[in-house]
């Protein structure tokens, strides 16, 4: 607002109310003054597009209407009726019909929309399957586990009980024990053949007096073919009743004075597995008691493979086993090393992001090689990583009687160089730390090495990587020259070298 | 005694040339060169070995029907001795000549010396400490039976110059 703009302007809306309406209304038409200095609207705004109504379109007369509805919601033909009815029992074809008839076509017409857009769902929804993410969860049937607060008493007579129980069996336990403990003794000094268990069978039984039953039960079965087969005098029996009477003897004084008896008190294992929900319920933080929540169950799936015997729960094997096609276990049995730790740094205009970059080998020890780089902010990630990746990379390398390499291999990375020299029987290897493992995950045995310049490690292992690859191959040079090559020290032990 | 700096341009030659995957080259003609030329087909490293003036290749067919044309004093300026080279699954045969010798240091080599040598042992000699031969390294010796093979000569009992290392 002009500064130089008189007040009258201002004041003119106070100053008019004075006159009559008709005035009034005149002059606001005509030239009212904003507070703001910027362009006023056009009086009236128009749309740029000319507006099509659905009347003039004829979309709601009609025939335009009874031929939209014929289209869409259209009746259910007798056919159509014929082939619901051969699906559907007659009550289910009622609910359908009820259904149907519930919902007028109108309605969906005037108030719903039916997409025709590209991206309309493909699916068809048939409401059968809660999907958590749009669905409310279902009230869950059945009562919860409520627990019970006995009174001192009544707690008191439960536990006693259940502490009287536990002694009773570990006693018949210890006493089965006890009994097969000088069943064997008796067996290994005399009277082998007149008792008719076996070693193993006594063995069991010390472990698990439980299976007592069972020989017991059995022995009532076959009690007469036993008498028959086995045929004892009366002297042999008095004999063998006396040694046992003495050695269970033995024993009873054994465990009447032994320091063991505080073994009849129940352990918190045992105490636990009396809970509604065992054992599991020890190793597990979930209630198995209440169920699955029924909403979801089934929807998640874990990426265990159940070939895997549950090795490999979170699936960090499962791209490498598809990759490889071989098993977890084999997978498992490469050996695998970190060779190079490197800590690097990207500069950033927000800072600097540290990263660690991991050299792994992987080998099977018996003629196998790879090597794996990867980096990562996380250290265990980039480890991991490398060396599913080395054994990704796992490539055959070329070993002269299976134990050293074919000649003298030399390999150069930036300004480290490896030299490789095959050696005798025996030698073992000799050479820097980081080739040793190479040698040892790739199944070489005699090796010497040099690193005559530079020994930055991560170059050393891709070039001593590369040197293992790059061997000469008698064979090639022979069919190259058209000449034939002879190992001579095949012929000299006439083949008796591997 | 012929120069060995002959040979010396003659073994970069065939190495500048095998990295250059050349099917054929020359080298000046002369009866050292020719010679180790010789030498090297007997032990595989080229397809052909033949004489004729370095105005144009011989062909191959040239190579297989017609006799080498003799060197006359008229000719003996042209000549040159044509090499074709081999190479067998992307690689060349040849890919690796070195001289041993040099003519400031000629390092010579008896019976014995040469029979170290072949097996692959480091042998101090006159002159310094030569390398063994490796997997598939071959030795020329220039010796009075003519320049031949480490094996062949100690096949036949003979020392000599060492030329070159070829691989």
């Amino acid at each position: 607002m002009s500064v130089a703009r008189p007040a009258r302007s201002l004041l003119r809306k106070c100053v008019a109310s004075a006159r009559t309406a008709q005035t009034q209304q005149q002059f606001q038409s005509q030239s009212q003054s904003h507070f703001h200095t910027s362009a006023p609207r056009p009086t009236k705004r128009r749309s740029r597009f000319r507006n099509v109504k659905a009347e003039d379109m004829g979309l709601l007369s009609k025939d335009g209407l009874d031929k939209y509805r014929q289209e869409k919601f259209p009746d259910y033909t007798p056919e159509e009726l014929d082939a619901l009815s051969k699906k559907y029992t007659p009550e289910q074809l009622e609910a359908l019909k009820a259904g149907e008839a519930a919902i007028d076509p109108e309605d969906l017409i005037f108030q719903g929309r039916l997409r025709d857009d590209p991206y309309r769902p493909q699916y068809m929804e048939d409401y059968t399957v809660l999907d958590p993410r749009y669905d409310v969860k279902p009230e869950i049937e059945g009562t919860p586990w409520e627990p019970q607060w006995l009174n001192p008493s009544d707690w008191a007579d439960k536990y006693g009980s259940k502490l009287a129980d536990l002694t009773d069996k570990k006693t018949s336990d210890q006493l089965t024990r006890a009994m097969v403990r000088a069943l064997r003794r008796v067996k290994e000094s005399n009277g082998e053949e007149l008792i008719d268990l076996t070693e193993e069978e006594l063995v069991d039984l010390e472990k698990d007096p439980e299976l007592l039953k069972k020989y017991l039960v059995e022995e009532d079965g076959d009690d007469k073919s036993n008498g028959e087969a086995v045929t004892i005098t009366q002297e042999q029996a008095m004999k063998l009743d006396r040694a046992i009477d003495e050695e269970w003897r033995k024993e009873l004084s054994k465990i009447g004075e032994g320091p063991d008896s505080g073994e009849l008190e129940p352990t918190n294992l045992e105490l636990i597995e009396d809970g509604p929900a065992g054992t599991s319920r020890l190793h597990s933080a979930e209630a198995p008691e209440l169920g699955k929540v029924p909403g979801v169950e089934g929807l998640y799936k874990s990426a265990a493979d159940p070939e895997d015997e549950g090795q490999d729960d979170d699936g960090r094997y499962q791209e490498i086993k598809r990759l490889t096609g071989m098993s977890l276990r084999d997978i498992q049995s490469i050996y695998r090393k970190v060779l190079v730790t490197r800590w690097v740094t990207n500069q950033t205009r927000l800072g600097k992001v540290r990263s660690t970059s991991i050299v792994a080998i992987a080998g099977n020890g018996n003629g196998r090689l790879g090597l794996g780089i990867a980096k990562s902010t996380e250290a265990g990630l980039a480890a991991e990583t490398a060396q599913l990746l080395a054994i990704r990379n796992m490539k055959p390398i070329r070993r002269y009687e299976n134990r050293t390499i074919y000649g003298n291999a030399k390999a150069k990375v930036s300004g480290t160089v490896v030299e490789l020299f095959a050696r005798p029987p025996g030698f073992g290897l000799r050479c820097p730390h980081r080739i040793f493992e190479m040698c040892r995950a790739s199944g070489i045995h005699d090796i010497a090495a040099r690193m005559p310049r530079s020994k930055n490690p991560m170059n050393s292992v891709k070039a001593a990587y590369e040197a293992l690859m790059n061997q000469v191959d008698p064979e090639e040079i022979a069919i190259g020259r058209g000449k034939k090559m002879v190992d001579v020290r095949k012929v000299y032990y006439g083949g008796n070298v591997y | 005694m012929p120069s060995i700096l002959n040979i010396a341009h003659m073994c970069s030659h065939l190495q500048n040339a095998s990295k250059a995957r050349l099917g054929l080259t020359s080298v000046p003609s002369t009866k050292y060169n020719l010679h180790l030329a010789l030498a090297l087909h007997r032990s595989g490293f080229f397809s052909s070995v033949y004489r004729s003036p370095g105005t144009r290749p011989p062909t191959p067919e040239q190579m297989v029907a017609q006799v080498p044309e003799p060197v006359t004093s008229a000719t003996v300026a042209q000549m040159r001795i044509w090499l074709g080279l081999k190479y067998w699954d992307g690689r060349p045969v040849l890919s690796k000549a070195q001289v041993i010798s040099k003519p400031s240091r000629q390092l010579t080599v008896d019976v014995e010396e040469l029979g170290r040598l072949t097996r692959g042992f480091p042998t101090k000699l006159k002159g310094g400490v030569v390398q063994g031969l490796g997997v598939g390294e071959c030795m020329f010796v220039s010796t009075s039976r003519g320049v031949l093979e480490a094996r062949e000569a100690l096949a036949r009992k003979v020392g000599g110059v060492l030329m070159c290392r070829v691989s």
